[in-house]
């Protein structure tokens, strides 16, 4: 056998894939989708309040719609969910899941909080008002990016492989995701204005996560463990979610720049980018399973050298 | 063959006699010190006795028949019902003409979870079922677990994985039922050949590191440990193994990670630099935002 060739065990997996599916590549969809929604608003609360009045709803909706689909989706993906409250036993810092569940959490109880702040007789755009909203950025924060810490503390090769990166392309993509659901609400408003600053927002996220997702192929390439992103069914979605998410948005965005703004092109744009992000984190999540079915990759991200006995 | 002194005051078996595992492994189990595993793969002959026991003792069932074709392994991987996994690598085509002192080209090993220093899935874990018990092994509570499956990708050398069947993850627990009653654990217990060794982890140590020297002396300089303290195995923030490998071939062949990391040390990274890209990319949206002006 060729030195640099590495043995597998009859080409038996070496560690084993996770559960993950659907559900949990949805949860975290919808779980950036609120929390960057949420933090948009918030931001946009402290700097201009008086203008945020309907943004703020928006944000409120989106938050609340997610948190709660995204919970109910943890709780069904468990394999024994009456148990659902366990996660609430004790808090594991080292365990990306334990931390997530604080930061939905307290991400819920903010959004609560904030609905009741709007139908008490708090003046929101005063310093206390203001200041309240700070959570909401905050929990958001940690709701958009949570997800690629879960995934990348695990020892799935195609997950764990760049865990920098990923973390950049899961909190630029629910930027992305935010921004063109808030747009989007926006435009059934007829609020073009709004819509327009935001499909900026979604323009510079969707830069800044296409710029992660191509270094973090790189980091997986180097590494040798990009094999079910680059060949086979999961590739082909992967690949089609980057057109819908992110080729069709920039398309739009250009030509709402040059010929003038159309809502029916924003609107098409923040479809592409919510279903382009679905079908990306869904292979992502396939790939990665498929990943740590092959032992090949697994030997080669855990140092795979020349063997020197 | 070389019996315990105490073996004398049980001339008959009327119960549980106190502290056995010093009469079947001259080993004491007392809880705060820290036990394992210390499995030779050059003394294993791939009886799966130790399988079997671990079945049996653990009352768990049964996965599959049929054969697979892999040598004789029809158990394939350790899994949520199979604690004990004998692996058989036959090196064919490249027997050389003077057979090495045992094993032929035959390799086998019995694979089992490493109860890591550091582990990883105790360290995924977001209920606490698992935890570290008073004997230095990471076991699964059963009545806690809720199946999120979280610790079953956070392992790097794929041992534990959940039972659909009632939706709880489940691994070798080093026989913790019996290292509380003094007994040694099955596995152990049952290896005729005395390729699975159970005992404290300095003494498995000692033991392990005369064996190489014993082996290379012998002509073999291809026998090394795995999973001891700077071996491979024990690599990447993971300490020791609690249940370390003597092996003749390269971790792969035996389907080991030659360095294997501690998941955990991955989270950090990913959130800090995914909250760093999300606040930037908040300022930014602020600074856009702010262009709607009136």
């Amino acid at each position: 056998m060729p030195p640099d060739t590495i043995p597998t065990y009859y080409g038996q997996p070496a560690v084993k894939s996770s559960y993950y599916g659907w559900k949990v590549a949805l949860y975290t969809i919808l779980g950036g989708i609120a929390g960057a929604a949420q933090a948009i608003v918030s931001m946009a609360q402290l700097l201009r309040p008086h203008r945020a009045r309907a943004l703020r709803s928006d944000g409120r909706v989106l938050s609340l719609a997610g948190t709660a689909a995204g919970a109910a989706l943890l709780v069904a993906d468990l394999h024994t969910p009456q148990r659902w409250y366990h996660m609430l036993r004790i808090f594991r810092p080292t365990s990306a899941m334990s931390l997530g569940t604080y930061i939905l959490s307290g991400f819920g109880l903010a959004t609560l909080s904030g609905l009741w702040l709007d139908h008490s007789r708090l003046r929101r755009d005063g310093v206390a008002g203001r200041l309240l909203s700070m959570p909401g950025v905050l929990g958001g924060a940690g709701m958009g990016s949570y997800t690629a810490a879960v995934l990348a503390a695990t020892s799935t090769p195609l997950w764990a492989a760049a865990p920098h990166e990923l973390g950049a392309e899961f909190a630029a993509g629910a930027m992305a995701d935010g921004a063109a659901c808030l747009s989007a609400l926006a435009l059934r408003r007829g609020d073009y204005r709004s819509a327009r600053g935001l499909d900026a927002v979604a323009c510079v996220s969707l830069a800044a996560e296409l710029a992660a997702s191509r270094a973090a192929a790189r980091a997986r390439r180097r590494q040798g463990v990009d094999g079910p992103l680059r060949r086979g069914p999961w590739a082909a979605v992967h690949a089609a979610g980057t057109a819908a998410g992110v080729a069709l948005p920039i398309v739009c965005y250009g030509l709402n720049a040059l010929r003038g703004y159309s809502p029916r092109r924003s609107a098409l744009a923040a479809a592409g980018i919510v279903g382009g992000s679905l079908l990306k984190r869904w292979s992502l999540f396939e790939a990665g399973n498929q990943s740590a079915r092959q032992p090949d990759e697994y030997f080669r991200m855990t140092g795979g050298r020349p063997w020197r006995p | 063959m070389k019996v315990h002194p105490r073996t004398l005051e049980y001339p008959e078996l009327h119960g549980l006699i106190p502290n056995e595992s010093e009469l079947t492994c001259g080993t004491v189990v007392q809880p705060g010190r820290s036990y394992g595993f210390f499995t030779d793969t050059t003394l294993c002959i791939g009886c799966k006795a130790c399988e079997v026991a671990c079945k049996e003792w653990n009352a768990l069932p049964a996965e599959r028949g049929g054969l697979t074709g892999m040598s004789y392994d029809n158990t394939v991987a350790l899994s949520a019902t199979t604690w004990r996994h004998v692996a058989f690598v036959e090196r064919l085509g490249d027997r050389p003409t003077t057979l090495p002192s045992y094993q032929s080209h035959w390799l086998m090993m019995s694979d089992v979870c490493k109860h890591c220093a550091n582990a990883p899935c105790l360290e995924a874990c977001p209920t606490g079922a698992l935890f570290r018990t008073e004997f230095d092994t990471v076991v699964v509570q059963q009545d806690i677990c809720n199946g999120c499956g979280y610790c079953v990708p956070a392992c790097p050398f794929g041992v534990v994985d959940l039972n659909e069947l009632d939706g709880k993850a489940h691994k070798c627990t080093l026989c913790y039922d019996r290292l509380k009653g003094g007994l040694e654990p099955a596995c152990a217990k049952a290896c005729p050949t005395d390729s699975i060794q159970f005992g404290e982890i300095a003494d498995l140590h000692d033991r392990a590191a005369r064996r190489v020297a014993a082996l290379h002396e012998q002509g073999r300089p291809d026998a090394y440990l795995y999973g001891t303290p700077g071996a491979p195995g024990a690599t990447g923030g993971l300490g020791d193994l609690r249940a370390f490998f003597l092996l003749t071939e390269r971790p792969e062949v035996y389907n080991l990670p030659q360095a294997p990391s501690r998941s955990a040390r991955r989270l950090r990274p990913a959130l800090r630099t995914g909250v760093t890209v999300f606040g930037a990319l908040l300022l930014a949206a602020a600074a856009l935002l702010q262009t709607w002006r009136d």
